[in-house]
């Protein structure tokens, strides 16, 4: 079977500094895969990297798409959707807004037939907000839709982060730190969606600090130290991986 | 459910409020001066510029001082091609709309490669440019002493005089603001605050940052220059003076006062400025004196403006982003 | 001719580089692009031709209070207009500039009007002929009054610690409060500097020209064509940029024609920003906000 995502000698380079050196990796369909490593390791580049908002060397395949070079909104637009670590929400729009904006891809109503108000223009955000909304119902959070985003806690922002990636359907959903300043109940939440979109069939690559997360979601976990992959497996196998164990001597986590 | 209701039944308020306004402003000519209605002529040309020059520095919130070239672009270009090429007013006046559109268009395109300072910079540059080029337009455009216009006719009804003129205005404004209030509850205005707001998360989910970013400049030289149309049309002659430095910081104080990013901001700050110089004009100093200390109020205190400042206080008076809900 | 225009031009010149070399400082330092810049100037040049003319101080006193009444706007501009809303969006910022802009015109529009204010030629020595070009005192004493400046200037920049804190932080604002820089003070001091820069500017250009209350806005353009020539945010630049441009302008005038001088700032930065933005000076990297 085709991997759904495909990392080949990915490197990226700074004035002077090799972020990320190398680095291969596959992540199958409906699989998820953790990136984890030490302050430094590179995760968040290698992150930027794959959705194009940094430039790189090597391959980056989505399914037999080759997403190198190519930009942002392309890379998006192939079905790669991503969150930020400071959060990519707009925080002066309100919940639906967001998810509207989200939409985008399949609900671009031309410029002329929405200023003109036209009936087809209205048809189609009429359907664009009963999507929006289906999606916060099936979220639970239908209650906030005219909240502003400001408005709201890290973790319900979070949520509907999410939700806004995946309001048009993708094939690979990449978090960046998505249990930051999340309660623990909250970060069991988001196992359970989680594990809920891979069952669907989107394959998930998340970078994560928050090793209890790592452990209890991922399919696979891929570690990077100075930029270079370090080890990869599933969540046992990486645990006990004796390079793996020497990289995070006197991190209590893992042991 | 009573909450559904609640909100429908504001919309309707809204709604008939906003019908009654609109029948005082056309019924206006019959009962108020001349002067009373030219006032009102302005408010609504100025209402129309402030729009255009908020869907750059307001939805997409780039520094641009571009907006009186826009407006001048429009206003010769209604010139010119109604004087010199002797076609009608109609085609006169889409050309001057469609001139400010692509004008916005090529000022668009620099901007994607400068940054907001140096934006800043270019489209002030290029604004001086522009008069420079009023005052030498020589036997095209009049030069320093500006272009007499013949009188207009649209659909046969002859466009004489300040009320008949005022009536044209009027409806251009109304149709062309309902248009704006369209794309800013359609796709188009919400992937152009989104870049504005966040190029990297619009881009994120499938919006090209530069396709919006053009968008927005067209969309500002477009609306702008019907302003500019309009106020060709009611003054009956174009001159350089009209499209200063003055004018440009007064259209700016209009987005500010009024509220950046909405569309009735604009429009308010508009009426509000338009009406307020004309008790001035006779102080030397005082219209810029009452501007540096609006502008530094608003800025301390109420950045979001005089519409921004109501919509904190009244949540629900914020407008969405969203097309009307069935 | 040519040596003629030359030498006007590096008189011009020199007043551009100085306003071009105080609003880089501010923007170096801190983020700040001073759109009120112009008329800070413009205020520099009335305030003195107050003390000098209409209060009848000798110029050496006229020019020291100038200084330090400027030095005490900038300073409360800094600390009630721009302190307040420094963690704000630069574009806040930026109109709180042109606000202030705004409120110096309207304030000299209110006692002068639109009216042009002439002043007395300053140093009535006569003017130096080198072969047939002519130097007016005038000219002389901008000359070496700005070059001095310059050198004294960048002396401070380079050597001094205050100067040192100046170049950590047009590196990293953010950087600089981290390792303890007093933020406030350092603001303060660096607005001082800069209206400071516009004063004495405004000084030196008062005894050549006609005072008018609109003059902020047209040397705010040959300010930022100057930078923009020398290479945006660089002070050496700034300062190359005001010079070049002066010389340029008056060539640009003396060999095709003067209506062609008005708008050739304009040209100069719509001609740098559209084909290399660095400018001569400037960092080659273009960033997009």
């Amino acid at each position: 079977m085709m991997p759904r995502l495909k990392l080949e000698g990915v490197s990226v380079q700074f004035a002077g500094l090799r972020a990320v050196s190398d680095v291969s990796f596959e992540v199958a369909p409906g699989q998820i895969c953790a990136v984890i490593g030490p302050n430094g390791a590179g995760k968040s580049t290698l992150f930027n990297a794959i959705g194009g908002y940094v430039r790189a060397t090597g391959k980056v395949y989505l399914d037999d798409t080759l997403l190198s070079g190519k930009p942002i909104h392309e890379i998006a637009a192939a079905g790669v959707r991503r969150t930020f670590q400071n959060g990519g929400l707009f925080l002066d729009l309100t919940v639906i807004e967001n998810i509207m904006v989200g939409l985008h891809q399949s609900h671009n109503i031309p410029l002329v037939a929405g200023a003109l108000l036209l009936p087809s223009a209205r048809r189609w955000e009429a359907d664009a907000i009963r999507k929006a909304r289906e999606l916060l119902d099936l979220m639970g959070i239908g209650n906030l839709e005219r909240v502003l985003v400001r408005d709201l806690s890290s973790g319900q922002r979070r949520i509907i982060e999410i939700a806004r990636a995946l309001a048009v359907p993708a094939k690979l959903l990449m978090l960046d730190e998505p249990a930051v300043g999340l309660t623990t109940l909250e970060i069991e939440h988001l196992d359970q969606v989680l594990k809920s979109l891979a069952r669907d069939g989107i394959s998930v690559l998340l970078v994560e600090h928050v090793l209890d997360l790592v452990m209890s979601v991922s399919d696979k976990v891929v570690v990077l130290n100075s930029g270079m992959r370090l080890a990869q497996g599933t969540p046992a196998e990486v645990k006990q991986d004796p390079a793996v164990l020497e990289a995070y001597l006197g991190y209590s986590e893992l042991c | 459910m009573s909450d559904m209701s609640k909100k429908n039944a504001g919309g309707r308020i809204g709604l008939v409020v906003t019908l009654l306004v609109l029948l005082l402003l056309f019924a206006a000519p019959k009962f108020a001066n001349g002067y009373v209605v030219y006032i009102l002529a302005m408010m609504c040309i100025n209402a129309m510029m402030a729009t255009g020059f908020n869907f750059v520095i307001g939805f997409l919130g780039q520094l641009v001082f571009a907006n009186t070239a826009f407006f001048g672009i429009g206003a010769y270009t209604y010139g010119i091609v109604l004087v010199h090429t002797g076609l009608p007013f109609p085609v006169a006046f889409l050309a001057a709309c469609l001139a400010g559109g692509i004008a916005g268009l090529i000022v668009g395109l620099p901007a994607l490669r400068l940054t907001g300072f140096q934006l800043a910079i270019v489209t002030l540059a290029f604004n001086e440019l522009m008069r420079w080029v009023y005052l030498h337009s020589g036997a095209v455009g009049g030069g320093a002493s500006g272009m007499e216009m013949p009188d207009a006719q649209f659909l046969g009804i002859e466009l004489i005089g300040d009320r008949s003129k005022y009536i044209f205005i009027l409806a251009v404004t109304v149709i062309a603001l309902w248009m704006v209030r369209n794309i800013a509850r359609s796709t188009v205005g919400r992937a152009i605050v989104s870049v504005g707001a966040s190029e990297l998360a619009a881009a994120s989910l499938t919006i090209p940052p530069v396709r919006y970013k053009i968008a927005a400049f067209g969309l500002s030289g477009f609306f702008t220059a019907i302003g500019g149309a309009m106020f060709a049309l009611l003054l009956g002659r174009v001159s350089p003076e009209s499209f200063s430095l003055g004018q440009l910081l007064l259209g700016f104080a209009m987005v500010m006062v009024g509220g950046m990013g909405t569309v009735v901001g604009p429009v308010l700050g508009a009426i509000l400025l338009t009406a307020a110089p004309e008790f001035l004009r006779n102080i030397a100093g005082a219209e810029e004196i009452l501007y540096s200390f609006l502008l530094i109020g608003l800025l301390l205190f109420m950045p979001s403006g005089l519409f921004g400042g109501l919509c904190a206080l009244f949540p629900s008076l914020r407008e969405r982003h969203l097309g009307a809900t069935p | 001719m040519l040596g003629q225009l030359i030498l006007s031009g590096i008189s011009q010149g020199a007043i551009y580089a100085l306003v071009a070399l105080g609003m880089t400082v501010l923007y170096r330092t801190t983020a700040v692009l001073n759109f009120g810049y112009g008329d800070t100037f413009m205020l520099g040049a009335f305030v003195f031709y107050v003390f000098l003319k209409i209060a009848g101080m000798p110029f050496a006193l006229a020019a020291l209070m100038t200084i330090a009444v400027m030095i005490i706007v900038g300073l409360l501009i800094e600390r009630l207009l721009i302190r307040p809303i420094a963690a704000r969006p630069h574009l806040l910022i930026a109109m709180m500039t042109i606000a202030i802009s705004y409120m110096f015109r309207g304030a000299t529009r209110m006692i002068w009007g639109r009216d042009v204010q002439p002043m007395p030629a300053l140093f009535d020595f006569p003017p130096i002929f080198i072969g047939d070009m002519v130097l007016t005192s005038q000219n002389v004493v901008i000359m070496v009054a700005a070059a001095l400046l310059v050198i004294l200037f960048f002396s401070f920049f380079n050597y001094s610690s205050l100067g040192k804190l100046m170049q950590a932080a047009s590196h990293s604002p953010r950087g600089a409060a981290l390792i303890g820089v007093n933020v406030p003070l350092f603001s303060a001091c660096m607005w001082a500097l800069s209206v400071a820069i516009a004063a004495i500017a405004g000084i030196l250009v008062a005894p050549v020209t006609l005072l008018y209350p609109d003059m902020g806005a047209a040397t705010l353009l040959k300010a930022f064509a100057a930078m923009t020539l020398g290479g945006f945010g660089n002070l050496g630049g700034a300062v190359l940029g005001g010079v070049v441009l002066g010389i340029s302008e008056q060539l640009c005038g003396g060999y095709i024609s003067t209506s062609f001088m008005d708008i050739f700032p304009y040209l100069v930065i719509l001609v740098v920003l559209l084909v290399y933005p660095a400018g001569m000076l400037g960092r080659a990297e273009i960033t997009r906000v």
